[in-house]
């Protein structure tokens, strides 16, 4: 056995075992956390695993698995059987280019790894791996696919995080009593009115992030409605650019060859992206 | 004429948080080692102040993106003291459950990606996969179920959301919980095949003679609550931390540095500390491998990485068992009413002792927080270190003694976000 294939095949064989491992042919991670503009990758694999979720007679939804990541290295652990990984995420520009420009909030564009924007594309930090070190990790272990999509959502350094007033930050005083307000989404959808909760919410996003995966791992119904209000936090450019940005992954995702059991369709044949309001 | 020269690592790497290593050398000899921790102050003590108490397990899980429930549990002990709540054994049991799989995560990561290439000759864990793929993948596999564990039990892996004052929000369903038997069990045999691999390392000859402190527990291998104990006699109550510790600044780091208040002298706390005290606690496969590959007295720092390897290994043992017999508590918490009080508790975190104080007013607000990390502990122990590793060193060259005392940094996993802590500002008139 080649060399390359001995360390592939010992590799999975660590990393396969975790459970949730896609098995579908397309894997579609969207990165980044629920804060601000860094929320787009998130947005953009829910608007499309909700589009899907509404059109059951598509044969490329059995070929599609959609995930939400908040750190890099969780995409090694669900890459088994896929051939073919797209990642949406926020990047961050480094410095001005040699002309005096930055590409535009909301301006986006796809990479073919291993080329990758030059930015912040979800960076190493002291507690875990960037998105480029991950990749190169994933390759050197022989568990990615062969194609690698990275889309690039061009954001503002100053919208990684929500502004103040709008923020995570806990300095904020007053606020309402985070274990009251998380209490309520563990104990069930009832009981929990997300549009009440946003607004007093203001000063602990962190918190709702909090909620939202809680109540996805208990099974509150509305973390859904509670994602959906998160991605209102983008930034006006964000927005105005989602739609055509989701248009674009499906239509990226929809028309690759390597799709199991479908044909090149025309983009008017893609279901329409359900975004929130 | 003298020389004098500096030795500078301006940003120490794998690491968590930002810091640096400075070394002054007079003539040739030692003259000052500084462990320069230049993250800005955090502020959670004072920010914490008026705050409802039930919000701070959630505030100070955010000091640390890779040990926050070693910051709820300290938090939620500590309040709990204040209010004098006393825990069911089922929420205690699942408290440790949720500490195992922090423990796993915390130091499967540091084991393999952050440490493990100091000792095969890489310079970082991206180059040590290309010739050791399924250590590194073991590695991410393992810390992949410890995650998996503070999602089931704490609703995701960073910043986990269930621990409340008094016991959890909510509980997982005994289904969601049983599924991950299976896997843990497979878990258990990769962490004690990654403990043979630590162990098999190459280490440097530098047994010390350290005061090691951790929590000790009769019953079980401390992890939420235990007494004070010490390799040097130290035995106390953790309501006696602040009698037997205390804090200091120094002018080159953020972080304030601890000492023996009645010695005066450094301490070492974290894994090492734990096993040289705890060692007969560990669960019979830990147990038995840190006989086998840890024998007493284990005094050199450079093997905390086997250290940490054996408790990742007790950890999954005692997760199975735990596991095993999960069943949701019903209430999931004990009831409470504000009153006025003071409180402290100590838990053993991935790096060490972990002593939270609290004063709670009467309408259950936070009126006074200290939190001692174990970074801030270790950190005179470590500069101690250098001093004593530096003339061995420094033979090869200020570049590669440089890269040693890196080194022996990292042995200590310093969690440099978690310790940065308070910074004296001087006014000056002119």
């Amino acid at each position: 056995m080649p060399a390359h294939q001995h360390r592939a095949a010992s590799s999975q064989q660590s990393l396969g075992s975790a459970k949730g491992a896609a098995s579908a042919a397309t894997l579609l991670v969207g990165l980044g956390s629920p804060h601000a503009d860094d929320a787009v990758g998130w947005c953009v694999a829910g608007a499309v695993a909700a589009a899907l979720e509404r059109h059951t007679n598509l044969p490329q939804r059995r070929a599609l698995t959609v995930r939400q990541a908040r750190v890099p290295l969780e995409l090694l652990h669900w890459c088994g059987g896929a051939s073919r990984l797209v990642i949406v995420d926020a990047c961050v520009p480094l410095a001005t280019d040699a002309t005096g420009s930055q590409p535009l909030p909301g301006t986006y564009q796809a990479w073919r790894w291993p080329a990758l924007p030059a930015c912040r594309l979800r960076p190493a930090t002291s507690h875990d791996l960037g998105l480029a070190e991950t990749l190169a990790l994933g390759s050197t272990l022989g568990v990615l696919p062969e194609e690698i999509t990275v889309w690039g959502v061009w954001i503002a350094p100053e919208r990684v995080l929500p502004p103040p007033g709008g923020g995570n930050t806990v300095t904020q005083a007053p606020s309402p009593n985070m274990a009251r307000v998380t209490e309520a989404a563990l104990s069930g959808g009832a009981r929990f009115d997300p549009a009440a909760a946003t607004r007093s919410w203001a000063s602990v996003t962190a918190t709702i992030d909090g909620m939202a995966c809680a109540a996805t791992a208990t099974g509150c119904a509305d973390a859904d409605r509670l994602r959906a209000k998160l991605a209102c936090q983008l930034s006006p450019p964000l927005r105005a650019a989602l739609s055509a940005l989701v248009a674009d992954v499906m239509r990226d995702l929809f028309e690759q060859a390597a799709w199991v059991g479908h044909s090149p369709g025309a983009p008017a044949d893609l279901p329409s992206p359900d975004l929130p309001s | 004429m003298t020389d004098r020269r500096v030795i500078e690592v301006p940003a120490l790497t794998r690491v968590e948080g930002e810091g640096g290593l400075k070394v002054v050398l007079h003539d040739g000899q030692v003259d000052d080692v500084q462990l320069n921790i230049y993250e800005p102050p955090r502020l959670f003590e004072a920010l914490l102040r008026g705050r409802p108490l039930d919000d701070v397990p959630d505030i100070t899980a955010r000091i640390c993106g890779i040990c926050p429930v070693a910051y709820q549990m300290s938090s939620v002990h500590a309040l709990e003291a204040a209010l004098g709540l006393r825990m069911t054994p089922e929420l205690r049991s699942l408290r440790r459950l949720l500490y195992c799989g922090e423990w796993i995560e915390s130091h499967a990561l540091h084991i393999h990606l952050l440490h493990a290439p100091d000792f095969l000759g890489y310079e970082s864990g991206l180059a040590m996969a290309a010739d050791h793929p399924e250590a590194v993948a073991r590695g991410l596999a393992l810390r992949k179920l410890g995650n998996r564990l503070l999602e089931a039990l704490g609703g995701r892996a960073v910043h986990p959301v269930s621990v409340a004052v008094g016991g959890f929000y909510g509980l997982p369903r005994a289904d969601v919980v049983q599924a991950l038997v299976a896997d843990f069990a497979q878990g258990l045999e990769l962490a004690c095949d990654a403990a043979r691999w630590v162990a098999s390392f190459s280490f440097p000859d530098f047994d010390r003679s350290y005061e090691m402190v951790a929590l000790v527990h009769p019953d079980e291998y401390a992890m939420n609550e235990g007494e004070l104990r010490s390799t040097a006699g130290l035995a106390c109550p953790v309501t006696e931390f602040e009698q037997r510790f205390e804090e200091y600044q120094v002018p080159h780091s953020t972080a304030l540095q601890a000492r023996r208040r009645e010695t005066g002298t450094c301490y070492l706390v974290g894994p090492l500390a734990r096993v040289a005290l705890s060692r007969e606690r560990l669960a019979p496969r830990a147990r038995a491998l840190a006989d086998e590959l840890l024998p007493e007295p284990a005094t050199n720092v450079f093997r905390g990485i086997v250290a940490r390897a054996v408790e990742v290994v007790h950890a999954f043992e005692e997760a199975l068992e735990l596991l095993r017999h999960y069943r949701p508590v019903w209430p999931p918490r004990v009831p409470w009413q504000p009153r006025e009080g003071t409180g402290c508790a100590a838990t053993e975190a991935p790096r060490g002792t972990l002593y939270h104080r609290y004063r709670v007013s009467a309408d259950g607000t936070v009126a006074e927080a200290r939190i001692v990390p174990p970074t801030s502990q270790n950190q005179a122990q470590i500069e101690d270190d250098l001093r004593a590793w530096l003339p061995r060193v420094l033979p090869a060259g200020e570049q590669r003694a440089a890269l040693d005392c890196e080194r022996l940094v990292r042995s200590y996993d310093p969690c440099i976000s978690c310790a940065a802590h308070f910074l004296r500002v001087t006014w000056e008139s002119v």
